[in-house]
Protein backbone atom coordinates (compact mmCIF):
# COMPACT_ATOMS: atom_id res chain seq x y z
CA UNK A 1 0.00 0.00 0.00
CA UNK A 2 1.20 3.13 -1.08
CA UNK A 3 0.90 6.44 1.41
CA UNK A 4 1.86 9.46 1.22
CA UNK A 5 1.70 12.10 3.61
CA UNK A 6 1.76 15.37 2.72
CA UNK A 7 3.65 17.19 6.43
CA UNK A 8 1.83 20.61 6.77
CA UNK A 9 3.85 21.65 9.46
CA UNK A 10 5.39 25.22 9.12
CA UNK A 11 8.69 26.51 9.68
CA UNK A 12 7.29 28.07 12.90
CA UNK A 13 6.34 25.17 14.28
CA UNK A 14 9.37 22.68 13.18
CA UNK A 15 9.29 21.77 16.83
CA UNK A 16 6.06 19.47 16.23
CA UNK A 17 8.61 17.71 13.39
CA UNK A 18 8.74 14.58 15.50
CA UNK A 19 5.21 13.88 14.82
CA UNK A 20 5.85 13.18 10.86
CA UNK A 21 7.76 11.05 12.35
CA UNK A 22 5.60 9.38 13.96
CA UNK A 23 3.16 8.83 11.81
CA UNK A 24 5.56 7.73 9.24
CA UNK A 25 6.64 4.96 11.46
CA UNK A 26 3.04 3.48 12.50
CA UNK A 27 2.23 3.90 8.32
CA UNK A 28 5.28 1.29 7.73
CA UNK A 29 4.01 -1.04 11.20
CA UNK A 30 0.86 -1.41 8.66
CA UNK A 31 3.05 -2.19 5.65
CA UNK A 32 3.05 1.06 4.23
CA UNK A 33 5.10 2.00 1.63
CA UNK A 34 5.40 5.76 2.97
CA UNK A 35 6.36 9.04 1.51
CA UNK A 36 6.90 11.77 2.68
CA UNK A 37 6.55 15.26 1.57
CA UNK A 38 7.70 18.43 3.60
CA UNK A 39 5.79 21.23 2.12
CA UNK A 40 6.97 23.67 3.70
CA UNK A 41 10.34 23.24 1.46
CA UNK A 42 8.50 23.14 -1.73
CA UNK A 43 7.98 26.39 -4.12
CA UNK A 44 3.57 25.86 -4.24
CA UNK A 45 2.39 28.76 -5.26
CA UNK A 46 -0.84 29.70 -4.12
CA UNK A 47 -4.55 28.90 -6.22
CA UNK A 48 -5.18 31.64 -8.69
CA UNK A 49 -9.03 30.45 -8.82
CA UNK A 50 -8.62 30.03 -12.33
CA UNK A 51 -9.97 26.72 -12.96
CA UNK A 52 -7.72 26.42 -15.79
CA UNK A 53 -7.38 22.80 -13.97
CA UNK A 54 -10.59 21.94 -14.95
CA UNK A 55 -11.77 23.53 -18.58
CA UNK A 56 -8.00 24.29 -19.86
CA UNK A 57 -5.99 21.35 -19.18
CA UNK A 58 -8.56 19.13 -17.58
CA UNK A 59 -6.81 17.39 -14.65
CA UNK A 60 -3.51 19.49 -14.49
CA UNK A 61 -3.37 23.00 -12.76
CA UNK A 62 -1.54 25.59 -15.14
CA UNK A 63 0.64 26.61 -12.30
CA UNK A 64 3.83 24.21 -13.86
CA UNK A 65 5.64 23.93 -10.00
CA UNK A 66 6.07 21.28 -7.14
CA UNK A 67 2.16 21.33 -6.77
CA UNK A 68 1.55 19.05 -10.30
CA UNK A 69 3.85 16.73 -8.81
CA UNK A 70 2.29 16.45 -5.09
CA UNK A 71 -1.08 16.29 -6.74
CA UNK A 72 0.14 13.53 -9.00
CA UNK A 73 1.33 11.01 -6.13
CA UNK A 74 -1.93 12.00 -4.26
CA UNK A 75 -4.07 10.26 -6.55
CA UNK A 76 -1.66 7.14 -7.40
CA UNK A 77 -1.71 7.22 -3.86
CA UNK A 78 -3.82 4.23 -1.71
CA UNK A 79 -3.76 6.41 1.49
CA UNK A 80 -3.26 10.00 1.93
CA UNK A 81 -2.41 12.00 5.41
CA UNK A 82 -2.78 15.20 6.24
CA UNK A 83 -0.28 16.06 8.82
CA UNK A 84 -0.87 20.18 10.28
CA UNK A 85 -0.98 21.77 13.24
CA UNK A 86 -4.81 22.44 13.87
CA UNK A 87 -4.86 25.80 12.31
CA UNK A 88 -8.22 27.62 14.35
CA UNK A 89 -9.98 24.46 13.32
CA UNK A 90 -8.49 24.31 9.92
CA UNK A 91 -5.34 23.34 7.94
CA UNK A 92 -2.07 25.41 8.20
CA UNK A 93 -1.45 27.40 5.45
CA UNK A 94 1.47 25.29 4.02
CA UNK A 95 -0.87 22.24 3.68
CA UNK A 96 -3.63 24.25 2.51
CA UNK A 97 -2.18 25.95 -0.38
CA UNK A 98 -1.47 22.38 -2.04
CA UNK A 99 -4.99 21.20 -1.23
CA UNK A 100 -6.12 24.57 -3.14
CA UNK A 101 -4.17 23.25 -5.77
CA UNK A 102 -5.49 19.63 -6.21
CA UNK A 103 -9.18 20.47 -7.48
CA UNK A 104 -8.12 18.82 -10.60
CA UNK A 105 -8.44 15.79 -9.55
CA UNK A 106 -12.07 15.81 -9.38
CA UNK A 107 -14.25 16.79 -12.25
CA UNK A 108 -15.94 20.49 -12.46
CA UNK A 109 -19.28 18.90 -13.15
CA UNK A 110 -21.59 18.82 -10.57
CA UNK A 111 -23.28 15.58 -8.87
CA UNK A 112 -25.60 15.25 -6.03
CA UNK A 113 -24.33 13.21 -2.89
CA UNK A 114 -26.72 12.71 0.46
CA UNK A 115 -29.30 15.46 -1.04
CA UNK A 116 -26.23 17.93 -1.69
CA UNK A 117 -24.51 19.02 -4.55
CA UNK A 118 -20.85 18.51 -5.21
CA UNK A 119 -18.26 18.08 -7.65
CA UNK A 120 -18.12 14.87 -9.80
CA UNK A 121 -14.93 12.10 -9.49
CA UNK A 122 -12.51 12.40 -12.20
CA UNK A 123 -10.82 8.85 -11.06
CA UNK A 124 -12.49 6.01 -10.32
CA UNK A 125 -10.71 5.48 -7.02
CA UNK A 126 -9.54 8.39 -5.21
CA UNK A 127 -7.30 7.33 -1.91
CA UNK A 128 -8.33 6.84 1.58
CA UNK A 129 -8.05 9.97 3.84
CA UNK A 130 -6.17 10.34 6.69
CA UNK A 131 -6.22 13.50 9.22
CA UNK A 132 -3.51 14.15 11.84
CA UNK A 133 -4.53 17.23 13.53
CA UNK A 134 -1.63 18.24 15.90
CA UNK A 135 -3.77 19.98 18.72
CA UNK A 136 -2.79 22.47 21.95
CA UNK A 137 -5.28 20.25 23.18
CA UNK A 138 -7.03 17.33 22.19
CA UNK A 139 -10.64 17.75 22.81
CA UNK A 140 -12.15 21.46 22.12
CA UNK A 141 -13.19 23.20 19.58
CA UNK A 142 -10.46 22.90 17.27
CA UNK A 143 -10.49 18.91 17.39
CA UNK A 144 -13.99 19.28 16.52
CA UNK A 145 -13.85 21.86 13.42
CA UNK A 146 -10.61 20.01 12.23
CA UNK A 147 -13.16 16.73 12.20
CA UNK A 148 -15.58 18.03 10.48
CA UNK A 149 -13.26 19.43 7.61
CA UNK A 150 -11.84 16.01 7.51
CA UNK A 151 -15.43 14.87 6.41
CA UNK A 152 -16.25 17.31 4.27
CA UNK A 153 -12.92 17.11 2.11
CA UNK A 154 -13.78 13.25 1.98
CA UNK A 155 -17.50 13.54 0.12
CA UNK A 156 -16.03 16.42 -2.25
CA UNK A 157 -12.68 14.80 -3.14
CA UNK A 158 -14.38 11.29 -3.20
CA UNK A 159 -12.50 9.58 -0.64
CA UNK A 160 -12.95 5.96 -0.28
CA UNK A 161 -12.84 5.80 3.30
CA UNK A 162 -11.52 8.07 5.87
CA UNK A 163 -10.85 8.72 9.34
CA UNK A 164 -8.98 11.91 11.66
CA UNK A 165 -7.32 11.91 14.63
CA UNK A 166 -6.04 14.26 17.04
CA UNK A 167 -2.95 14.29 19.18
CA UNK A 168 -1.60 17.24 21.38
CA UNK A 169 2.06 18.58 21.97
CA UNK A 170 1.77 16.98 25.65
CA UNK A 171 1.12 13.42 24.64
CA UNK A 172 3.74 10.90 24.74
CA UNK A 173 4.69 9.00 21.58
CA UNK A 174 3.15 6.21 23.10
CA UNK A 175 -0.33 7.85 22.95
CA UNK A 176 0.17 9.19 19.51
CA UNK A 177 1.00 5.49 17.88
CA UNK A 178 -2.36 4.33 20.02
CA UNK A 179 -4.13 7.07 17.85
CA UNK A 180 -2.87 7.05 14.86
CA UNK A 181 -3.24 2.95 14.73
CA UNK A 182 -6.91 3.26 15.88
CA UNK A 183 -7.48 5.75 12.90
CA UNK A 184 -5.82 3.26 11.05
CA UNK A 185 -7.94 0.75 11.62
CA UNK A 186 -10.99 2.80 11.23
CA UNK A 187 -10.25 2.84 7.49
CA UNK A 188 -9.52 -0.99 7.19
CA UNK A 189 -5.87 -0.81 7.25
CA UNK A 190 -4.53 -3.88 9.67
CA UNK A 191 -0.88 -4.13 10.70
CA UNK B 1 -15.25 57.43 20.37
CA UNK B 2 -17.45 58.93 17.78
CA UNK B 3 -18.68 57.39 14.68
CA UNK B 4 -16.53 58.94 12.64
CA UNK B 5 -13.57 57.25 14.39
CA UNK B 6 -14.45 53.84 13.43
CA UNK B 7 -12.12 52.20 10.92
CA UNK B 8 -13.54 49.41 8.89
CA UNK B 9 -10.68 46.59 7.26
CA UNK B 10 -12.05 44.72 4.55
CA UNK B 11 -10.06 41.97 3.73
CA UNK B 12 -10.35 40.39 0.44
CA UNK B 13 -9.98 36.83 0.07
CA UNK B 14 -10.00 36.38 -3.33
CA UNK B 15 -6.83 35.44 -5.11
CA UNK B 16 -8.75 36.91 -8.72
CA UNK B 17 -7.43 40.36 -9.67
CA UNK B 18 -9.05 43.30 -7.90
CA UNK B 19 -12.74 43.67 -9.85
CA UNK B 20 -13.61 40.49 -10.19
CA UNK B 21 -14.27 38.31 -7.82
CA UNK B 22 -17.56 38.18 -5.91
CA UNK B 23 -15.65 38.74 -2.49
CA UNK B 24 -15.21 42.17 -3.34
CA UNK B 25 -17.74 42.85 -4.55
CA UNK B 26 -19.71 41.48 -1.23
CA UNK B 27 -17.41 43.31 0.70
CA UNK B 28 -17.46 46.49 -1.29
CA UNK B 29 -20.95 46.85 -0.86
CA UNK B 30 -20.39 46.60 3.13
CA UNK B 31 -17.64 49.40 3.01
CA UNK B 32 -20.04 51.78 0.85
CA UNK B 33 -22.70 51.27 3.21
CA UNK B 34 -20.57 51.92 6.40
CA UNK B 35 -18.84 54.81 5.24
CA UNK B 36 -22.24 56.21 3.94
CA UNK B 37 -22.57 55.90 8.25
CA UNK B 38 -19.25 58.04 8.84
CA UNK B 39 -17.03 54.79 8.77
CA UNK B 40 -14.00 55.21 7.15
CA UNK B 41 -12.80 52.03 5.26
CA UNK B 42 -9.52 51.05 4.06
CA UNK B 43 -9.93 47.27 1.58
CA UNK B 44 -6.63 45.08 1.16
CA UNK B 45 -6.51 41.98 -1.34
CA UNK B 46 -4.96 39.50 0.79
CA UNK B 47 -2.88 37.60 -1.77
CA UNK B 48 -1.29 40.71 -3.14
CA UNK B 49 -0.35 41.60 -0.72
CA UNK B 50 1.47 38.29 0.96
CA UNK B 51 3.96 38.68 -1.84
CA UNK B 52 6.52 41.00 -0.19
CA UNK B 53 7.42 41.94 3.44
CA UNK B 54 5.94 45.51 2.75
CA UNK B 55 2.66 44.18 1.98
CA UNK B 56 2.94 42.32 4.87
CA UNK B 57 3.30 45.24 7.16
CA UNK B 58 0.83 47.50 5.66
CA UNK B 59 -1.92 44.14 6.24
CA UNK B 60 -1.06 43.79 9.65
CA UNK B 61 -0.91 47.79 10.90
CA UNK B 62 -4.28 48.28 9.10
CA UNK B 63 -5.37 45.13 11.33
CA UNK B 64 -4.18 46.85 14.29
CA UNK B 65 -5.96 50.01 13.34
CA UNK B 66 -9.29 48.24 12.95
CA UNK B 67 -12.61 48.90 15.00
CA UNK B 68 -13.62 46.27 12.75
CA UNK B 69 -12.11 43.76 10.62
CA UNK B 70 -14.40 42.36 7.39
CA UNK B 71 -13.03 39.60 5.89
CA UNK B 72 -14.71 38.34 2.69
CA UNK B 73 -13.75 34.95 0.62
CA UNK B 74 -14.79 31.97 -1.47
CA UNK B 75 -14.34 28.95 0.04
CA UNK B 76 -11.92 26.79 -1.29
CA UNK B 77 -11.80 22.57 -0.27
CA UNK B 78 -14.40 23.50 2.39
CA UNK B 79 -12.06 26.42 3.80
CA UNK B 80 -10.67 29.12 3.37
CA UNK B 81 -8.21 29.61 0.72
CA UNK B 82 -4.11 29.32 1.71
CA UNK B 83 -3.17 33.26 1.34
CA UNK B 84 -6.29 33.88 3.78
CA UNK B 85 -4.94 31.26 6.47
CA UNK B 86 -1.58 32.57 5.88
CA UNK B 87 -2.48 36.30 6.90
CA UNK B 88 -4.75 34.72 9.78
CA UNK B 89 -1.69 32.97 11.14
CA UNK B 90 -0.09 36.34 10.87
CA UNK B 91 -2.92 38.65 12.52
CA UNK B 92 -3.04 35.94 14.98
CA UNK B 93 0.23 36.94 16.02
CA UNK B 94 -0.64 40.51 16.14
CA UNK B 95 -1.54 42.86 18.84
CA UNK B 96 -4.91 44.04 17.54
CA UNK B 97 -7.06 47.08 19.16
CA UNK B 98 -9.02 46.49 22.41
CA UNK B 99 -12.48 45.55 21.33
CA UNK B 100 -11.32 45.41 17.85
CA UNK B 101 -14.45 42.92 15.62
CA UNK B 102 -14.31 40.14 13.21
CA UNK B 103 -16.95 39.70 10.96
CA UNK B 104 -16.89 36.93 7.94
CA UNK B 105 -18.51 37.01 4.41
CA UNK B 106 -18.09 33.31 2.46
CA UNK B 107 -19.33 32.55 -0.73
CA UNK B 108 -18.97 28.88 -2.65
CA UNK B 109 -19.90 27.53 -5.87
CA UNK B 110 -22.80 25.00 -4.65
CA UNK B 111 -26.05 25.67 -4.45
CA UNK B 112 -26.14 24.98 -1.05
CA UNK B 113 -24.83 28.00 1.72
CA UNK B 114 -24.00 25.30 3.98
CA UNK B 115 -21.05 24.03 2.14
CA UNK B 116 -19.89 27.32 3.95
CA UNK B 117 -20.38 26.22 7.72
CA UNK B 118 -16.75 24.68 8.80
CA UNK B 119 -15.27 28.06 7.37
CA UNK B 120 -16.81 30.05 8.82
CA UNK B 121 -16.35 28.18 11.91
CA UNK B 122 -12.55 28.54 11.19
CA UNK B 123 -13.03 32.12 11.64
CA UNK B 124 -14.46 32.70 15.13
CA UNK B 125 -11.85 30.41 15.83
CA UNK B 126 -9.15 32.93 14.56
CA UNK B 127 -11.41 35.85 16.48
CA UNK B 128 -11.12 33.55 19.46
CA UNK B 129 -6.88 32.81 19.00
CA UNK B 130 -6.56 36.46 18.03
CA UNK B 131 -8.68 38.41 20.40
CA UNK B 132 -11.18 39.74 18.69
CA UNK B 133 -14.70 39.60 19.28
CA UNK B 134 -16.61 37.07 16.81
CA UNK B 135 -19.65 39.16 15.08
CA UNK B 136 -21.03 36.67 13.04
CA UNK B 137 -20.56 35.55 9.65
CA UNK B 138 -23.00 35.12 6.44
CA UNK B 139 -23.04 32.04 3.80
CA UNK B 140 -23.81 32.63 0.15
CA UNK B 141 -24.43 29.86 -2.35
CA UNK B 142 -24.02 29.94 -5.78
CA UNK B 143 -21.93 32.34 -6.04
CA UNK B 144 -20.73 31.32 -9.65
CA UNK B 145 -24.01 33.35 -10.76
CA UNK B 146 -22.80 36.55 -9.69
CA UNK B 147 -19.74 38.40 -11.01
CA UNK B 148 -17.35 40.54 -9.86
CA UNK B 149 -19.47 43.89 -10.54
CA UNK B 150 -20.83 45.91 -7.93
CA UNK B 151 -23.96 44.63 -6.84
CA UNK B 152 -26.22 46.90 -7.73
CA UNK B 153 -25.38 46.49 -11.05
CA UNK B 154 -26.28 42.73 -11.21
CA UNK B 155 -30.09 42.51 -11.13
CA UNK B 156 -32.87 41.03 -9.69
CA UNK B 157 -30.14 37.68 -8.63
CA UNK B 158 -28.46 40.21 -6.10
CA UNK B 159 -31.92 41.53 -4.48
CA UNK B 160 -31.70 39.45 -0.94
CA UNK B 161 -28.00 39.31 -0.62
CA UNK B 162 -28.37 43.54 -0.38
CA UNK B 163 -31.26 43.17 2.06
CA UNK B 164 -29.06 40.82 3.98
CA UNK B 165 -25.77 42.58 3.92
CA UNK B 166 -27.68 46.16 4.63
CA UNK B 167 -29.55 44.55 7.59
CA UNK B 168 -25.95 43.77 8.97
CA UNK B 169 -24.25 46.72 8.21
CA UNK B 170 -27.31 48.10 9.81
CA UNK B 171 -26.14 45.64 13.47
CA UNK B 172 -22.47 45.89 12.76
CA UNK B 173 -22.70 50.22 12.92
CA UNK B 174 -24.93 49.80 16.16
CA UNK B 175 -21.63 47.48 17.80
CA UNK B 176 -23.95 44.55 17.06
CA UNK B 177 -23.46 41.28 15.59
CA UNK B 178 -24.61 40.36 11.87
CA UNK B 179 -28.82 39.24 12.95
CA UNK B 180 -30.02 35.53 11.96
CA UNK B 181 -32.36 37.56 9.37
CA UNK B 182 -29.13 38.51 7.33
CA UNK B 183 -28.11 34.66 7.57
CA UNK B 184 -31.57 33.36 6.26
CA UNK B 185 -31.59 35.87 3.65
CA UNK B 186 -28.21 35.70 2.35
CA UNK B 187 -28.80 31.47 2.54
CA UNK B 188 -31.69 31.28 0.51
CA UNK B 189 -30.71 30.16 -3.64
CA UNK B 190 -30.56 33.03 -5.83
CA UNK B 191 -32.55 30.72 -8.10
CA UNK B 192 -33.60 26.95 -7.97
CA UNK B 193 -30.46 24.22 -7.83
CA UNK B 194 -31.77 22.15 -10.21
CA UNK B 195 -31.06 25.46 -12.91
CA UNK B 196 -27.78 26.68 -11.57
CA UNK B 197 -26.41 22.72 -12.08
CA UNK B 198 -27.37 22.36 -15.44
CA UNK B 199 -26.42 26.04 -15.84
CA UNK B 200 -22.99 25.76 -14.53
CA UNK B 201 -22.34 22.26 -16.21
CA UNK B 202 -23.27 24.22 -19.77
CA UNK B 203 -21.21 26.46 -18.47
CA UNK B 204 -17.73 24.08 -18.26
CA UNK B 205 -18.42 22.90 -21.20
CA UNK B 206 -18.46 25.99 -23.23
CA UNK B 207 -15.51 27.56 -21.45
CA UNK B 208 -13.81 23.93 -22.33
CA UNK B 209 -14.81 24.66 -26.29
CA UNK B 210 -13.35 27.99 -26.28
CA UNK B 211 -9.88 26.07 -25.07
CA UNK B 212 -10.54 23.79 -27.37
CA UNK B 213 -10.76 20.84 -25.07
CA UNK B 214 -14.75 20.47 -24.96
CA UNK B 215 -14.03 16.12 -25.95
CA UNK B 216 -11.26 16.40 -22.68
CA UNK B 217 -13.36 17.46 -19.67
CA UNK B 218 -13.27 13.91 -17.77
CA UNK B 219 -9.48 12.94 -18.93
CA UNK B 220 -7.26 11.25 -16.31
CA UNK B 221 -3.97 12.51 -17.05
CA UNK B 222 -2.53 11.18 -13.83
CA UNK B 223 -4.06 7.57 -14.08
CA UNK B 224 -1.68 4.84 -13.03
Amino acid sequence: MKAIVLNGIGQADRNLDYVGGIAADELRGHGCKVESTILRDLAIAPCMGCFGCWVQTPGICLIDDAAREVTRKMIQSHLVVYLTPITFGGYSSDLKKVLDRSIGLISPFFTRINGEVHHRKRYAQAPKLLGVGIAHEPVGEGARIFKALIERNAINMHNKAHAACVVSEDQSATEMHELMRAALHELGIMS
Amino acid sequence: MTTEDQRVLLLVGSPKAPGRSVSEALGCHVIEKMEARGWSSRTIFIRASLQSDGGQSTLLNAASNADLILLSFPLYVDSLPAPVIRAMELIAEHVLRKNARLVAIANCGFPEARHNNVALDICRRLADAAGLEWAGGLALGMGGALSGKHLRDQGPMAGKIIESLDLAVDALVGGESIPDEAVRRMARPIIPAVMYTAIGNFGWRRQAKRYGVKGKLNDRPYQP
